[in-house]
Order: C-alpha cells, then structure tokens, then sequence
C-alpha cells in the first residue's frame, strides 16, 4: 500500500504539473518567406519612417511625374520643376494637341494615370468629357482599352499559374483595334499597348513584329524609347547575355526613360556593369555605367564618384550619386543625434562597473563614436568634392550642388558656410527645392543661439505659409514637416520654453511614442487625451505651467503665436488645475487654491478631460471624502476622484484652509481635529489614497512597482512621509484620546508605506512579517493609557474608517 | 475489527484505481502512425539532388507547398509570388498551401456580400490549375490555409474558411497555427477546420536584443505549449530546421540575414564569435548590406539537441493516433546543418 501511495502521489503530481496554466508574456507571429517578405530594413521595422532624417534623396529633386499645385488645377512650372523631367509630361502635352478644346493638363494626368476604380469620376473627368464630345470615338474607346489593359493582368492573375500573363483575348482586341486605328497618334498608342502586353506575355515575335512595323522608323519619342525599353527588356535584365550593343541600349533608354530608370539601374547586374565598362568607349557611357554601379554601393564610394564626375563632368544624374550618399551618411550618422533628437554626449549618467550592461553600453559608445567621425570624413570628402564641381562649373545642375554642401555644411557643424551656399541659390527655385531650402534654413536658424526670438518665429511661420503650397509636389511632406516642427519644439525645450515645445509638438502627427524620443519625456500619463498635459505633468514644472499660462493671456500675440495656441484640446480650466497641483506637491495649498479659486462652471465647458463632469456634486458612493480617510480600501477604481472636477477640488481646499485657520488659531480646544482632518487630505493625496487624483491625474496599480525614482514628491507620494508628518503633528497637539489614537495609529500606517515603498525602489518582495508591522511603539508615551479603540484596529481595522468620520 | 476491514476496502479500492492507471498508461503507449513531413517554401520548385534524396531516404511522404500569397494590392485581391514550377517531378504527396495576408480580410469586411465566396472560389480555382498543370496526380486531398489572423480578422477568416469547406467537402481543410491562437484560443477562436498545423517557432521576438533564440528556446514554448485542455481539433506539429543571423547595431535591431547558420558565420574572416554574438571586426559589406566595426549578428539556429528537445515538448501535447509532422522548411542550406539521419529520428519521438 505503501509503495501504491507513493505511485499516486506521483502521478498526481506530474498530472498538475502538465496541465496547470501558466502566464505567458510573449506573442508569437508569423513566419515570412524568406525570399521577398522579409522586412529588410531596421527603419521600417520600428515604423521610424515618420521620423527619418530630412530627405534629400533623389526623388526629393527630380521628377518622375508630373506634380501639381495645391489647388491642383495649376501645373508647375515645368522647367522650373526639374532638369530631369518626366515622360508624363511628354503624353499629356501629345493628348493636349489632338483634343478639340482646351483641358487643363491636371484632368487629363487624372484620367491617364489615376482615378482608378473610379468609374464616375473617371467619365465625369474634363479629359474624358473632351474625347466623348468628338466626333472621332476612337480616341475615349482608346482610353477606355488602356485602363482595361493596365488591370488586364491583375485580374488574369486568378485564372493562371504562370506569374505575368495576361488574358490572350487582351492581345487579339488590341491587335483589330490596331488594324482599324483611323489614325497616326491612335496606331502609335494601341501598338504601345500591344507592346506592353507583348512584354509582360514574353511573347518575342509580337514584340519584334511590332516594333518594326510601327516604332523603328518613326522619331525620337517617349512612346518609341518605352517600345523599345519593352522589346529589349523581353526576357529579363538579370538573366541575358550583353554585348556593347544590348549594354548601350540600357545606358540609352537610362538616360531617355525616366519612368524605368530605377528599374534598370536596380536590374542590370553589378557584375555586368563592372565588365561592361571596360567595353564601352564614350566617356559618356563609361561615366553612365560607373554611376549605375556606384547606386548599388551600400558603402562609401567615394573613388567611383569621383570617377563617375572626372570621366565625364556634363553627367547630369551625378546628383543622383551625391543625394544617394548623404541619405547614406545620414542612415549611418543618425541624423536625429546632429538634430538633437538622439544624445551625441554620454548620459549624465552612464552605466558603472557594476551596472549589468556596462561591457555592451561602453563598447557600443566606443563604435558610435568611432564610426561617426569616420562618416563626418566621409562627408567632408564629398562635400569638397561637391566645391570642386561647384568651381569647375560644368554640371548643368550646380544649384543642387550649393544645397547639397548647405546640408553638408549643417551635418558638420559649420553654419556660416550652409548659409553662404543657401544664399548662393537662384531665387527661382523649383518647390521641392525651396521646401528643402526653408527647411535647411529652419534648422540653421533654431539650431544657433542661446534663447529664439519672434523674428526667429516669424521667419518659421513664414516658411509654413509658404511650404503648404508645395505639399502636392513634395515627397513625404507631412512626415518632412512634422520632423521640422519636432526639431523646433526640441529646441524651445532645451532653451528653457518648454510650454512652447510642448505646443509645437502637439501640431504634429508625429505617433506618441517617437513624439516621445524626440521630446526626450518618458509619457507615462496616459490618462490624459492630450500631449499638452500630459508633457507638461511628466516633463514639465509649476514654472512652465504658469509660463503657459502667462502665454495665453499675452496680449498682441504674433500670427505664429496665435498659431500656437489654437489647440482644441488647450484650455484654461485644466492648465489651472495642474498648476494648483503643482503646488499641491510641495504643500502649497493656499496656491493651490489661489490658482483654481478664480474658476466658474463656465470657464470649464471646454474642458479636455472628457470624464470629468463639470462641477457636479461629490458622489460619495465612488469616491471617499477627501478630509476623511480609508487606508484599507482595496478597491482602485474608487480612488479616482471620478467626479472630482476642479469646482470640487476649490471645494475641497476651501474646507483644508478652513482647517488650517482652526488649527492655528489660539486657544482652539478642537486644534487636534483639525490637524488629523489636515493629515488626512495629505494621506488621501498619496497613492495610496483614494483623492491621489488632486496630486496626480492617473495611477496604475503597478506604479509603485515601476517606478524608479527617489525623489522627495515620491517620497510623499508613495512613501506617506509627509502624511506620517502631519499625522505626528495631530498626535503631538491634541489632548483627544481617540484623536491620539487615530492619529497614531495612521502615522504608523504611513511607516508600514514607506518600507513597502523603499522595498520596492530595492527591488526587493514586500514581506509582510517584515515590512507590514504596525509599530506603534514610537508613539507609545504620547498615546498614553487609553489604547482599547488601537488594540481594537489593530486586531481588525474594519472599524477604522466609520470612526473616522464621525470625529 | 471494523478498522482492519475498512483498510482492507480502501486498499482494494486503490489497487483497483492503480489498475485503470496503468491500463490507461498502456492504452496511452500504443504506437502513433506518424506522417513524414516537409514544408516548401520557397518561390521557385525545383529539388536539388540532396532534397530529393532526403525525401527518398527519410521517407518524406508529404510536402506542404506555398503556392501563392493572397494580398490587397491597389484596391484588389490578388495572388500574389505564385509558386514558378520548373520540376514538379517529386514522389511525395503534395498538399496546396495558401497564405492569406490578414489586410485581405480586413477589406474582406467592407466588401459585398459576395466578394467572401468570390475569393474562396478564386483561391480554390488557383490551386486547381496547379494540380492540372503541375501536381497531376499526387495532390493529397487536403488543402492548407496559412494565416496570422488576430481577434478583428477572425470573423472573416472563419467564413472564409467555411467558404472553402464547402466547395471543398471532400477534402480535409486544415490550417497553420502560430503558438499564440493556440494557447489564447479564448482570444483568436478556433478555426473551422479539421486539422490544425501548429509552428513551433518564433516563441520570442527576434528585434530583441536580449533574447536568446527567438526561433526556438523550450522555456518560452513551454509557456505557450501548456493548455488546461487539448485543443479542440487534431494538432500536426511543425518543427523549424531554418536558421537566421539578426542584426544588431549599437544594441537596436537592424536587420534579418535569412539562412545564415554558425558554420558559416564562422567561416566570414571579419566575424568573431564572442558571446552570444559574432562581432563585425571591419567595415564590409555582406549579403547587400554595409556592416561596421561592431556591428553584432545573433546566428539562431536550433541544435540537433534543441531539436530533439522540441520534438519531445511537443509530442507530448498530441493526442490522436494519427499525426502530420513536418519541418520548416526542405532546403539544402538547412538540412546540411544536421546530419540527415538524425533528422530522420525526430520523427520518430512522435510515436
């Protein structure tokens, strides 16, 4: 029997042992395929994409397309758009000639290359509304086969196992529309098509049949490089073989296509490029093909650069090369440390020896420090470069070259000469430039200085008037801005305006988290719907509150100020309350009250804290007075002051200062009530109290557990010290038994607190055996004998609090 | 008198209950019928010459091939990387898999009523004309959704899984499923499906610089792996013999090198192994991507011992007479990491 016992006991045990649940932290996810689904940038990972450094890549300067102004009805200038402009151009100013009115060119970008899937706006479209009122339908019937055409091969995609077919029914329309185009311009498009899905159908003979027919002879035109580009592509770039003639005719279609440009320096192959170049003989050629190789270089590439410019000078796509490394510098430099974003000085306090990540933290720094200045080399090697082409003055593009060594020039620290070359561009700039240049000037601006001025503001405001209009034709806009007002709002906070950052940055679309990082504040309150507050809590001061305040009744507030402060979250009734409870926290109650005793129902409509109601009776149901006290009730919930609006709160320190006169008036006989009511608003301002919501708007039940901090507001806070203070100071001014009683009894509640708190900060388990004793023994001579109502609580405290009341 | 015969009683009592113990425990010990698995997951299907031995010589009975993904691109659902056959000659039985990215469900909701069995028609006509074309005659009859729905796509998901049951009567629907909806089923539902494939990988995030193996470590599967009950459907198990180097520099994640292992880690002249890491020793570019002085690449790879330990953990959760198991994924990088007959042995632990 004995040996059975043991055998069930066992089995028992692993039974419980296999099927007891446990907590899990972690969440698993999806594998991806390993060919083309993993993410392969750290970037886009961590969803920084909002925050990257200011682009100045390629496409920040040159145009693929064709952008528009803001009201999108006016095209750009196109020659003072882009040295490199688009083919789209090209088609819009072809469908212009043939059409029999005027449309503006915007309609007709629509119809050709947007409006997907919009089939009203499609035939509601100017463009659309001109071919259908011709006589000649064969140019909408065009159109109409062309998007057909463009979906033709999603929707076969369902219907075949190969990757790129289209329907073959596609091929045999486009081929009779051909036959029975009534025109030049119609035959050119539909054979274009018919190209197209030659192309995407690998299908050689169509390609080579058609292009012969209606492409070889004809002149020099986006339509005939794209047919070409489709006929000599055929069976992939990667896979071919290339001699001097296929390899001229990519550098050629590189050179006219600027729509597959990206395409073919992203599939011609390094190797290829490396053997071909010995091949080709123009210096042109040589200097396209080394450029082409250099845009695969994922690091410093300064000699091929060099060579790219030497071999051939005229090379107008060098700037692609120079705009590609800084985006390259920038990746590597962390950009968001030169903007102050991201520390470049060690922290003020560093890991020590003893610390867990010290050998990671030190080694780390040492690399960071090390690889930054040989990247700060690097670009001072580019930027004297960019000079010397500046000097040599054989680019035709040398206005891209002064705001190239402007952002040098601001990378490395030497801001007169980021001026000097800002000041050296042409005052017709393109807008992606004169948004690139507002914001060079901004951050040159900002960054100087110990204090920013209203003509420093002004300047910025300015810029933003003006950057709206570019918001069309500018890649990223919002996330560009954003990054710029970012900038500024660091900078208000490192020179000692915190309550205009903290403004500043509310204007942004920038998420919390990395608003957060950019800030510098740790947002832990996110009980608060709004930054404002919740900054000016966690990172802020009283000071910076009152400046807040100060700022919002300024009188003769400048347009940027006015801009500031137009927040539909900002308001006066809650700045009020934060400051009356930054007074709170160093015991400033009379200023507490001064700063909300002005405020009526009225002034509070607005308020941001939804809530909260407005100056509603307390329910005492949900929420203890805050002059009495419960130190044993359990239940969280019911420690916010759900209905503790600030009409409430003035209520509340009405009746503490009515106290406080009591207490300090001579020859009070009930001084020591008074003073325990006192002690206990400063208990139920803890967090252990069930008011914590006058001192502090948000609680979590981990808070104590998390935190980290020693300061003296989280020794009140968490620790009661100042409670335990006013508790000593009832007992030790009273003759009132049970006043005695009650108040030494919560002084020593408040010592049990404070070990619970430092057990805490040490990370160390609470031991109730060895933390949780009521010592009471401090108090013992002031007690005196009459200890039946203290025996009674401590045995069972469940009384404590409706006696508490009645005194 | 009446004590004696009371422990008497008790006794006979207990002997009997050790009895049904041990009569349980036997039942419990029948051998299992294990099937043979790989997954393929790549885009191209074509066997090397050592895949194909491993199939012929570890008895691979079954092949769980990717065929296509589902995505929402430009205002449409479309498959997208079809799988490109070039030698669809292989002796294992084929099972269809279907990855189903969960932005097509989230629009699935915002369609039309018949845009559901639209797309449950259209997948299943798909993976019909691969086995016409390609998979002629050894397509099993089931089919594989695979998909990382979360609590807002699980409505759509299920339809769309009962969409394809219905067209698809005669075959078994059966379904990956990540640690996390296995354990929290609670959270994510349970599939309408008939069997369920549970990948034993990705217990913790690889972005995390502290991690140990986010592959696979068997404290954290453990976590996942205890349920207080089975799960409600029969459970296949699908075990990684895939490794990757991540990427870390000055501490942050930066990027994931996929197939890298140790040996050839250990082979790159400008990696040192310290630590847990191998430590970039010069600025270099590899695989594409500039790497500085510093940089660190935690290679996770799971050993042939962690490998069994997984298949030991998990053997334990099974419960029917019949099971799928499979390792993630048949590529020559992977399978040279192990010797092919250890590998073979794994499926053993599952009888």
């Amino acid at each position: 029997m004995h040996r059975l016992v043991k055998y069930l006991i066992l089995f028992v045990s692993i039974f419980t042992t296999l099927v007891s649940p446990v907590n899990v932290g972690a969440c698993g996810f999806d594998i991806e395929n390993r060919t083309y689904r993993f993410w392969l940038f750290g970037s886009d990972v961590d969803k920084l994409e909002a925050l990257r450094p200011y682009r100045l890549d390629y496409d920040s300067f040159t145009s693929e397309g064709v952008r528009w102004t803001q009201d999108e009805s006016k095209e750009v200038d196109e020659a003072a758009f882009t040295p490199l402009s688009g083919i789209q151009w090209e088609n819009i100013r072809q469908w212009q000639k043939v059409l029999p009115r005027p449309v503006e060119g915007w309609a007709i970008f629509q119809a050709l290359y947007k409006l997907e899937g919009n089939e009203a706006a499609f035939e509601e479209n100017d463009f659309v509304q001109a071919l259908k009122g011709m006589s000649e339908k064969g140019f909408y019937n065009y159109l109409k086969f062309a998007k057909k055409a463009e979906k033709g091969a999603s929707i076969y995609a369902w219907e075949t196992v190969e990757p790129t077919q289209i329907r073959p029914n596609l091929l045999m329309e486009a081929e009779e529309a051909l036959s029975k185009a009534p025109n030049g311009f119609l035959k050119q498009r539909y054979a274009f098509q018919l190209m197209r899905l030659g192309h995407y159908q690998n299908d050689k003979t169509l390609l080579n049949r058609i292009y012969h027919q209606y492409f070889a002879s004809a002149p020099d035109s986006w339509l005939k490089n794209s047919a070409f580009f489709f006929k000599t592509v055929g069976v992939g770039m990667e896979e071919r073989k290339y001699d001097q003639s296929t390899f001229g005719h990519y550098l050629m279609l590189f050179d006219k296509l600027s729509d597959k440009r990206t395409l073919i320096a992203r599939k011609l192959p390094k190797s290829i490029l490396d053997s071909m170049f010995s091949q080709v003989k123009s210096p042109k050629e040589k200097s396209l093909t080394r450029l082409i190789a250099t845009l695969k270089e994922p690091a410093r590439a300064f000699g091929q650069i060099q060579e790219t410019y030497q071999l051939y000078p005229q090379n107008r796509f060098l700037p692609m090369l120079f705009a590609r490394e800084l985006n390259k510098i920038e990746d590597w430099l962390l950009t968001s440390q030169v903007t102050g974003f991201e520390a470049t000085e060690l922290p003020a306090n560093p890991p020590n020896y003893s610390d867990e990540n010290y050998n990671s933290f030190w080694q780390n720094w040492r690399n960071k420090v090390r690889n930054r200045a040989i990247d700060l080399r690097y670009l001072q090697q580019l930027h004297d470069l960019a000079e010397q082409i500046i000097e040599d003055n054989k680019q035709p593009d040398v206005g891209f070259y002064h705001l190239f060594t402007a952002h040098a020039d601001f990378l490395l620290g030497n801001q007169i000469g980021a001026n000097e070359h800002l000041g050296k561009l042409s005052t017709s700039l393109s807008p992606t430039r004169r948004f690139q240049k507002g914001i060079l000037q901004t951050l040159l601006n900002f960054g100087q200085g110990q204090a920013i001025n209203s003509n420093q503001e002004h300047n910025l405001y300015q810029f933003m008037q003006d950057a709206v209009q570019f918001r069309p034709q500018v890649m990223d806009f919002d996330a560009q801005f954003d990054n710029l007002l970012m900038y500024v709002a660091n900078q208000y906070k490192q020179k000692g305006m915190f309550h205009k950052a903290i403004l500043l940055q509310a204007k942004t679309q920038v998420p919390v988290s990395k608003a957060e990082d950019a800030m510098g504040v740790d947002w832990q309150n996110t009980y608060y719907p709004n930054r404002i507050w919740s900054y000016l809590q966690d990172a802020g001061s009283e000071k910076d509150a009152v400046a807040l305040l100060k700022f919002m009744h300024k009188e003769d507030k400048s347009d940027f100020e006015k801009f500031l402060l137009n927040q539909k979250m900002l308001n006066e009734g809650d700045l009020l309350e934060i400051i009356a409870q930054f007074r709170l926290r160093r015991d400033d109650v009379e200023g507490a009250y001064r700063a909300v005793s002005s405020l009526q129902k009225s002034n509070l409509e607005k308020r941001s804290m939804m809530w909260l109601s407005t100056g509603e009776a307390l329910n005492d149901s949900l929420n203890a007075a805050p002059l009495d006290v419960n130190p044993f009730q359990v239940n969280t919930s019911k420690r916010v002051l759900r209905d503790g609006s600030i009409l409430y709160l003035k209520d509340v320190l009405g009746q503490y200062l009515k106290y406080k006169k009591d207490a300090e008036a001579e020859g009070n006989g009930d001084k020591g009530r008074a003073l325990l009511k006192m002690a206990n608003f400063q208990y139920n301002l803890t967090y252990h109290g069930n008011s914590w919501r006058v001192n502090r708007s948000w609680r979590s039940v981990n808070d104590m557990l998390n935190n980290t901090q020693n300061t003296s507001f989280e020794q009140d806070y968490f620790g009661a010290a100042r409670a335990k203070r006013y508790y000593e100071n009832a007992l030790a001014n009273t003759q009132n038994s049970q006043i005695k009683q009650i108040a030494a009894f919560m002084a020593a509640h408040c010592a049990q607190l404070m070990r619970q708190y430092q057990a805490a900060l040490a990370s160390q388990n609470w031991t109730p055996e060895r933390d949780g004793r009521l010592d009471l023994s401090p108090y013992q001579r002031q007690i005196g004998t009459d200890t039946a109502l203290l025996d009674k609580w401590v045995k069972d405290c469940s009384g404590l609090a409706d006696f508490m009341k009645r005194i | 008198m009446l004590i004696q015969l009371a422990l008497k009683l008790q006794m006979k009592a207990l002997n009997w209950l050790f009895l049904g113990i041990m009569l349980c425990t036997i039942a419990a010990c029948k051998e299992r019928t294990v099937v043979r698995s790989m997954y393929w997951w790549r885009t191209h299907f074509t066997l090397s010459q050592t895949e194909q031995n491993f199939l012929e010589n570890q008895q691979i009975k079954r092949l769980y091939v990717r065929l296509f993904d589902v995505d929402w691109v430009d205002g449409e659902i479309i498959p997208i990387g079809k799988l490109q056959v070039q030698n669809p000659h292989v002796a294992s039985e084929i099972v269809p898999v279907v990855y189903i990215k969960n932005r097509v469900l989230q629009q699935l909701k915002s369609q039309n009523a018949d845009a559901l069995p639209q797309l449950a028609e259209q997948i299943d006509g798909l993976i019909e004309r691969y086995q016409k074309v390609y998979f002629k005659t050894n397509f099993a009859h089931e089919i594989q959704i695979d998909c990382d729905w979360g609590v807002k796509e699980q409505e759509q998901y299920f339809l769309l899984l009962k969409a394809l049951k219905k067209r698809q009567v005669h075959r078994t629907i059966s379904v990956t499923l990540r640690l996390f909806p296995y354990k929290n089923a609670h959270l994510t539902g349970v599939p309408p499906a008939d069997r369920a494939m549970l990948m034993l990988y990705h217990v913790a995030k690889f972005t995390d610089y502290n991690a140990k193996n986010s592959i696979y470590n068997s404290n954290d599967a453990a976590a996942y792996l205890r349920r207080a009950s089975p799960y409600p459907i029969p459970v296949d198990i699908a075990l990684p013999v895939f490794s990757w180097g991540v990427l870390f520099r000055y501490g942050k994640f930066e990027q994931l090198f996929n197939g890298l292992g140790h040996e050839e880690a250990n082979r790159l002249g400008f990696l040192k192994r310290q630590g847990g890491f191998y430590r970039v020793q010069q600025d270099t570019v590899f695989r594409g991507t500039f790497l500085r002085i510093g940089d660190e690449i935690r290679v996770e790879q799971l050993s042939e011992e962690e490998l069994f330990t997984a298949a030991n953990q998990t053997a334990k959760i099974l419960g029917q007479s019949q099971t799928h198991i499979s390792l993630f994924h048949l590529d020559d990088t992977f399978l040279n990491h192990y010797p092919h007959a250890s590998l073979g042995k794994i499926f053993d632990t599952f009888r």
